[in-house]
């Protein structure tokens, strides 16, 4: 079994919460006391009806609101695929969560209500999947039940949503649903007989390809050092192997410091592997002219490879704050995987869209990119409030 | 390239929070319950840490009713990773609810000990408020949580910073379900105490029977239900079957449709 994990979003009230709770349901996910509880629920919400979104909205707020505060994660098993689902906030105030949601989202399902059609916030979801980098696309034409699941109604939204996405380059499946009544999520139903297409946990059980890298160029981070045990110059580095192949024997630099160090053994939780190919987390001992080299943030690739330190960086930003931005350059502590900067950042004027904008930031000590390609992890970003921690936007250095 | 299977997957994400969480602050330790999330916590923790000792200690909170087979438990496990345990107990004149009480104990525990951060077991997929749990947790002075002030995670970049009067809980396992815990102790070899398998008990109304315990706390909150499952196979054969889901014997969770969000605001975990 393997493991997708997929965010459902879309705008207000098109029935994110009730299409997971229906879909949950139908999967055989909800428990008969889980079942009893929802009942119990609707009646505290005074709804008329079992309302499946409160499978989802569970806190108190969310049921007394009818409305999603933040990501909930739901799972779903089928025999061949564990589906690991973010219920997200509609509410743009919410943005930042559904945001989160999208960065470490594999699969995207956009949840559109057939009445109102395309609006400026489908847009601009649309536009955040293709920020995030999310190339395989979902959209559930939703509340079909409200159009008697009438095709042509389907169709006209359908073709509109293709051109939006064929314009941004995103591959998407749009499928007719109902969430309410529970059409076309798992099996076929006689009231959309017209429909011969997938239907949703079709489409979230499809395999996706996983990016074989161990032909790139080292990049391993060091996410922890552990020096104590070990006698002269030896370090135990608790690592991320972002992409190539680890061998003891071969030398790797450490592009902050320009030292190089020798790979003495690889291992994971402390079974030895003797040839690291797979990315991922890894235990690496290895040995250079003078201990204490290395340490936390530091990234060792292959040496003769260029990449330099900068501080220095510009790239693209979504501002997360943007509702109460009130000037362009601000401090902020910088932070990209294992390592954290303060920053000067500055936002550049943008006329057509205040959420998406170039950026150049300077940071006091240096932090090491590829020149060119390399593994898309270095050039994540996140800019946080140094006050309170809060993200005040994410993006991609250049 | 083929793609890792769940287990695996879950285990490198789990290893990967713990390492960060102990990167990320300078004092920090795990709740312990000895149920069997926090003791497989336990065991990735070490697996993260191989060959070093853990860099952290355990911490238990002791409602005063722990069973007979849970005390041995914690002393086998704190004798088998050399760890030192901290108890903290719920003082007996509270005993008008004792489930709750814990909070306040824990509050303290954190304050005593000065912990900017405490690693636990607690999964998404166990219960509607920590279905939105993050892995780092923010809590305020009080040390409860608010939904609402919670730090977004991007990527797999951790941003916390302790600011003063906070303090994070991590939840390394926020991901797993409860088949997933049973799969990887299955594969592991992982010792959890006897409750967890068919044993013969008397329990109202049933009677005297062959039962065992779903989710474990103390002696008050804790149910039985008839089993015959006598391993982790026999016990993932059962969760096949069942009809409920896995804290539906909670007597904890059944005061409120709300109860554990209450409870993790005024500071449960």
């Amino acid at each position: 079994m393997v493991l997708r994990k997929a965010a459902i979003i879309g705008n207000v009230d098109n029935g994110k919460s009730t299409l997971i709770g229906q879909l949950l349901r139908q999967t055989g996910e909800l428990k008969s006391d889980q079942i009893h509880k929802v009942e119990r629920l609707s009646q505290l919400g005074g709804r008329s009806f079992t309302d499946l979104s409160l499978c989802t909205d569970g806190l108190e707020t969310e049921v007394k609101e009818a409305k999603t505060i933040d990501i909930s994660f739901k799972f779903i098993d089928t025999p061949g695929v564990r589906i690991q689902l973010a219920d997200c906030p509609g509410h743009l105030e919410y943005f930042t969560k559904t945001a989160s949601a999208l960065s470490n989202s594999e699969v995207l399902v956009l949840v559109l209500d057939i009445n109102s059609g395309i609006t400026a916030q489908t847009s601009f979801l649309l536009k955040m999947a293709k920020f995030f980098e999310l190339n395989s696309i979902i959209v559930c034409v939703n509340k079909m039940d409200t159009v008697g699941f009438c095709a042509a109604t389907f169709e006209k939204v359908a073709s509109a949503i293709k051109e939006i996405s064929e314009g941004l380059e995103i591959k998407c499946k749009v499928i007719p649903t109902s969430g309410k009544t529970g059409e076309n999520l798992v099996g076929r139903t006689e009231k959309l007989v017209w429909w011969k297409g997938e239907t949703l946990m079709d489409c979230l059980e499809k395999q996706i390809e996983i990016e074989d890298k161990s032909e790139e160029d080292t990049w391993l981070g060091v996410q922890n050092v552990f020096g104590g045990s070990f006698s002269g110059a030896s370090e135990q580095v608790q690592g991320f192997l972002l992409s190539g192949a680890l061998r003891p024997g071969d030398f790797l630099q450490n592009r902050q410091t320009d030292c190089s160090v020798e790979i003495k053994s690889v291992t994971r939780w402390g079974k030895n592997v003797p040839f690291r190919i797979e990315t991922g987390l890894v235990e690496v001992r290895v040995e250079s002219k003078k201990a204490g080299q290395l340490r936390r943030g530091d990234w060792l690739v292959a040496e003769k490879k260029k990449a330099d330190p900068r501080c220095k960086i510009k790239g693209v930003f979504l501002d997360l704050d943007v509702g109460n931005r009130s000037q362009l350059t601000v401090p902020v502590r910088l932070c990209r995987l294992f390592q954290s900067e303060m920053a000067e950042l500055r936002l550049l004027e943008s006329e057509s869209d205040l959420s998406l904008r170039r950026f150049e930031a300077t940071l006091r000590h240096p932090w090491v990119f590829p020149d060119g390609g390399g593994p898309r992890e270095l050039r994540r970003i996140v800019a946080t409030d140094p006050k309170t921690g809060t993200p005040l936007g994410v993006g991609f250095v250049d | 390239m083929v793609a890792q299977n769940i287990l695996s997957r879950l285990e490198e994400e789990s290893i990967f929070v713990i390492r960060e969480a102990v990167s990320s602050f300078d004092k920090i330790a795990m709740l312990f319950s000895g149920g069997k999330d926090s003791t497989v916590l336990l065991h990735l923790a070490a697996k993260a840490f191989t060959p070093s000792l853990l860099p952290f200690s355990l911490l238990h909170i002791d409602t005063g009713y722990n069973f007979p087979e849970v005390e041995s438990f914690l002393l086998e496990i704190a004798e088998k990773h050399s760890i030192q345990m901290f108890r903290f107990k719920v003082p007996s004149q509270k005993a008008e609810n004792i489930n709750r009480a814990q909070s306040h104990v824990l509050k303290e525990a954190v304050a005593g000990l000065e912990l900017d951060a405490l690693l636990g077991g607690a999964r998404r997929d166990e219960d509607a408020a920590r279905a939105k749990e993050k892995f780092f947790s923010r809590r305020n002075g009080n040390s409860e949580w608010n939904p609402e002030d919670q730090v977004a995670e991007f990527w797999n970049i951790t941003t916390c910073q302790c600011l003063p009067n906070q303090h994070y809980r991590v939840f390394p396992l926020n991901n797993w379900r409860e088949r997933d815990i049973w799969s990887y102790i299955q594969q592991e070899n992982i010792n959890l105490p006897s409750l967890y398998y068919a044993h013969q008990r008397t329990v109202s109304p049933l009677g005297n029977q062959r039962v065992r315990c779903r989710t474990m706390g103390d002696q008050l909150t804790t149910t039985f239900h008839p089993s015959e499952a006598q391993n982790s196979k026999e016990v993932l054969e059962e969760l096949l079957e069942s009809e409920l889901s896995e804290r539906s014997g909670r007597l904890d969770d059944n005061f409120s449709c709300f109860s554990m969000e209450i409870r993790k605001r005024e500071g449960y975990f």
